[in-house]
């Protein structure tokens, strides 16, 4: 009985992937434009790093310097790799600014091929992965961020 | 010209099984109670009336879908995941028609035994089916789903690992 009523609806399984696409493609987006925002929040992480750095030396009033003679070296050695993770970042930040902003699209233009639900979560999300990641691109093209 | 106003309640967890009237797929609308309700229009005395569920485990390319969410979602990390309990709706009533009539399904908790909904209706109405039950099925293509990705998965990680050693 369940496969005579089914049988005329056989395209819905089609719409059903679509709609799976649709969410796929708005958890990618969320995930790229996380990638996007990681290169300033690498930055941010290497000035809290060097502010970690002097708040100590203040507070133990420079005697960090006997207790670990190389602690000025291990800070340095941390904005290090920290600013090598910023690079990366920033160099492919155009990469992952155009796929996050494919990806939300793509996710919105999917998800209305769902009758029943309006998935609101995901497309308040996806429209505000889409302004977030361009007003991105505009501050780091104007070269705010370098 | 007859009409059926049906009303489904009880959906709030996400589960909105399809129905269908005179053996057409009807419409549904959300209202804003939350629960969803459209009106049919017919010549006919008496119609049959489906409340199913569609499952995306029971379509006929659902190894080729489930490869490419595999894929575009990067090896299943950003996918979302197939319902693991597999029920399936399945609901067929014979409702003899008045002038103006009024159908309201009110939608069961999700589970394997009892009755999938309750009926709420000013017309004759005889119950041929109204049934939660397990999609065998379903269920053995998501276990099949689930060893495939944990192989695929392995797979990579050992790949990775290989592929680590080699660069060091």
């Amino acid at each position: 009985m369940q496969n005579l009523h089914t049988t005329p609806l056989i395209k819905n399984d089609a719409r059903l992937f679509l709609v799976r696409l649709g969410k796929i493609f708005s958890n990618l987006s969320l995930f790229l434009l996380i990638l996007c925002l990681c290169g300033a929040l690498s930055f941010v992480l290497t000035a809290l790093i060097i502010l970690v750095g002097i708040i100590i030396t203040i507070v133990t009033l420079g005697t960090i310097f006997v207790i670990a003679p190389n602690f000025f070296n291990v800070i340095i050695q941390a904005t290090d790799i920290t600013a090598n993770i910023s690079a990366f970042f920033f160099d492919n930040f155009y990469i992952f600014a155009i796929t996050a902003i494919i990806g939300a699209v793509l996710s919105l233009v999917l998800l209305r091929f769902d009758n029943l639900e309006k998935h609101k979560v995901r497309t308040i999300l996806s429209a505000i992965i889409i302004i977030t990641t361009i007003i991105a691109i505009v501050v780091f093209s104007l070269g705010v961020i370098k | 010209m007859r009409t059926l106003k049906i009303k489904l309640t009880g959906t709030g967890s996400k589960i909105i099984p399809k129905i269908v009237v005179d053996e057409r797929a009807v419409n549904l609308k959300k209202n804003e109670f939350g629960s969803y309700e459209t009106t049919v229009k017919t010549e006919k005395q008496e119609v049959d009336i489906f409340l199913f569920r569609e499952l995306e485990l029971k379509s006929k390319l659902w190894w080729l879908y489930a490869i490419i969410s595999f894929i575009v979602s990067i090896f299943g990390i950003f996918e979302p995941p197939y319902d693991r309990k597999c029920i399936i709706i399945d609901c067929h009533f014979k409702v003899s028609l008045n002038e103006a009539n009024e159908i309201k399904f009110k939608l069961n908790s999700l589970s394997p035994q009892g009755k999938a909904v309750n009926i709420e209706t000013n017309c004759d109405y005889s119950e041929i089916t109204n049934e939660l039950k397990i999609d065998k099925n379903a269920k053995l293509r998501w276990r099949i789903l689930l060893i495939i990705k944990i192989i695929v998965w392995i797979g990579i990680a050992i790949t990775f690992g290989y592929l680590i050693s080699k660069a060091l």
